[in-house]
């Protein structure tokens, strides 16, 4: 099949086979690809009068719905680029990102929060709740867009943002060609037919809902988005993975994790579950044999690449090896990805020797909004010339076989239940603070969630705060995630002889 | 003390630490305030191990965790 220049085309794709099929199934409600076709392309009308074409960004902040869908499409239909907002986020991380991306176009469940919406030039919501903004079901009246969908500036289809290590958000561009060639090569990896039904529940701003929402309309298959209220209810979860006879499933480790702690999948008829898929983060192997007992007739891949390279090596779990092996592998590249494992000067590492993880191929991205030092720093020139390729940060060796290990990061980045976190944006939150004089993340490890956050903070004098005004301020500034699950508060935090906080030091204490 | 102050205790001095005049009572939505997947886990392991009380993993609901009211109606149902 021809590669696409805009991602609407797997829509319109869909479509031309499988007009009558379902394309959403969100409990009480469904939606045919002939709607979800429909609905976008009179969305997209009425986004393009609002001035979305190639080079716009349009903030897309849903909850789990349909219309989170169709506005995605609408959106990729006008040649805009979509930028994913965790409406949960705080208002102020929100307000950066929209600036960072040039969004000046909402799309939500609701309206931007406070201050954000008088910036908006324009403002969709479901659930109309200013004055100011026009109600989405209103614009499915309005006549279908004409003309073939543009291609985005620079073939940029979305914008992810991510924890900065510098103290902000940094969005990640994902190229059309990126998304197109991972779900391309999910749809033979896992056999995707019209007949699958996928679950989507990694939030929009994780680069996992793309092969949810992607790989399954690429097929004609049936997007099952997980409410967000079942999300965190392991029993829920699973009985929602029954009676919605999910077949295909990726999430974070996590998440698995939790079913198979209190998610009694014995209780639940999970028979249609064909394929189970996980990335983010490490699968502990004891949960994953308990849970490859739970669902016998499943197949389990586990998939890596950081957010900047969507996917780029993958798993297929062997269980007489993997299951007794300290550690799942990160596998192998996926088609047309070429990996390297480098020192410091980006020279080849001789295997078994551990190194840094560099990726080029079709999925990696193209860089950083607004932050060409950045792009500069984590894309170099490929080591076989062809193209760029990404400096990971992850730490990887090669096994005799050929399939990569991950061993850790080279950075201070922390994963947590699939979230990335750099604890500088943290500690950047912490430090804006007046009353902070010194503070420290440093990662706990946690047997269900990989890790939990602990902070370890000191005051500039000694009546100060308490844990709980640390927290709100936390709260008000960075996403929920990233609010540190301990504190440790004390007169000064460890020193290194040239006088930076000692994080190993602090790290060797937990 | 009842199981009413210790899981309210719990919550807004180790769960979701609130500064004691901004507590909301005992029917707000915990949600709004930071309750989450990990902290729900948390919150199970407080109950089975500080109140001695087994909460079945099937009957948890959003509906049964969402207030300081409905946990400890849950909570009550297995005393």
């Amino acid at each position: 099949m021809n590669a696409v220049t805009n991602v609407f085309e797997l829509l319109a794709n869909a479509v031309d086979a499988h007009a009558e099929r379902i394309a959403i199934d969100f409990g009480d409600a469904t939606i045919r690809y002939t709607d979800l076709i429909d609905r976008s392309e009179r969305f997209a009308t009425r986004l393009r009068e609002a001035g979305a074409a190639p080079g716009a960004r349009v903030a897309h902040a849903f909850t789990k719905s349909i219309d989170a869908l169709v506005a995605l499409f609408a959106i990729a239909r006008t040649g805009a680029a979509y930028v994913p907002i965790d409406p949960a986020w705080p208002a102020d991380r929100i307000a950066k990102i929209c600036e960072d991306a040039g969004a000046v176009i909402w799309t939500g469940t609701r309206s931007a929060p406070g201050a954000i919406a008088t910036r908006m030039r324009s403002t969709f919501a479901s659930q109309v709740d200013g004055a100011d903004a026009v109600a989405i079901e209103s614009t499915y009246t309005a006549p279908r867009i004409t003309g073939a969908p543009p291609t985005p500036d620079r073939g940029v289809a979305n914008l992810l943002f991510t924890s900065g290590s510098t103290g902000g958000p940094k969005g990640v561009e994902i190229t059309t060609l990126s998304l197109d060639h991972f779900s391309r090569w999910g749809e033979v990896q896992f056999a995707l037919t019209p007949d699958d039904r996928v679950a989507n529940h990694a939030p929009f701003n994780f680069d996992l809902s793309t092969f949810d929402i992607f790989a399954a309309v690429r097929v004609g298959a049936t997007m099952c988005p997980v409410p967000e209220r079942v999300k965190m209810f392991p029993y829920p979860l699973a009985k929602f993975i029954a009676d919605q006879r999910i077949s295909i499933w990726y999430s974070v480790p996590s998440a698995l994790v939790m079913l198979q702690l209190r998610g009694k999948l014995g209780d639940h008829d999970l028979s249609a579950l064909r394929h189970v898929i996980f990335a983010g983060e490490v699968m502990p192997i004891p949960a994953l044999r308990s849970l490859a007992e739970l669902i016998p007739h499943a197949a389990w891949t586990n998939l890596y690449g950081p957010t900047e390279t969507n996917v780029c090596t993958y798993h297929p779990v062997n269980h007489k090896v993997d299951m007794s092996a300290p550690t799942l592998p990160i596998g192998l590249p996926i088609s047309d990805t070429r990996v390297w494992i480098v020192d410091e000067d980006l020279q080849d590492v001789a295997a078994p020797g551990a190194g840094e993880l560099l990726v080029a191929g079709p999925t990696v991205t193209t860089g950083y909004a607004n932050d060409a030092e950045m792009t500069a720093r984590r894309l170099v020139p490929a080591p076989d010339g062809v193209g760029m390729a990404y400096r990971t940060g992850d730490r990887v060796r090669r096994r005799a076989d050929g399939a990569l290990l991950f061993e850790g990061r080279i950075d201070r980045m922390i994963k947590c239940r699939g979230h990335r976190i750099e604890p500088g944006e943290i500690e950047t939150a912490l430090l804006n603070h007046p009353s902070v004089r010194e503070a420290a993340i440093v990662a706990v490890a946690d047997p269900v969630f990989g890790n939990r956050l602990r902070a370890c903070v000191s005051f500039r004098d000694a009546l100060s705060l308490t844990q709980a005004d640390l927290i709100a301020h936390c709260r008000a500034n960075v996403p929920a995630y990233m609010v540190p699950d301990e504190w440790d508060i004390r007169d000064a935090l460890p020193q290194t002889d040239r006088g930076k906080v000692d994080l190993r030091a602090l790290a060797d204490e937990t | 003390m009842s199981d009413r102050e210790k899981v309210r205790d719990y919550i807004f001095e180790t769960l979701l630490p609130t500064p004691t005049d901004s507590r909301p009572g005992n029917d707000a939505n915990l949600f709004d305030f930071g309750l989450d997947s990990l902290r729900l886990m948390q919150l199970l392991v407080f109950v089975e191990q500080s109140l001695g009380v087994n909460l079945p993993d099937h009957e948890m609901t959003p509906e049964r965790v969402e207030t300081i009211d409905a946990i400890v109606e849950w909570i009550g149902e297995h005393r």
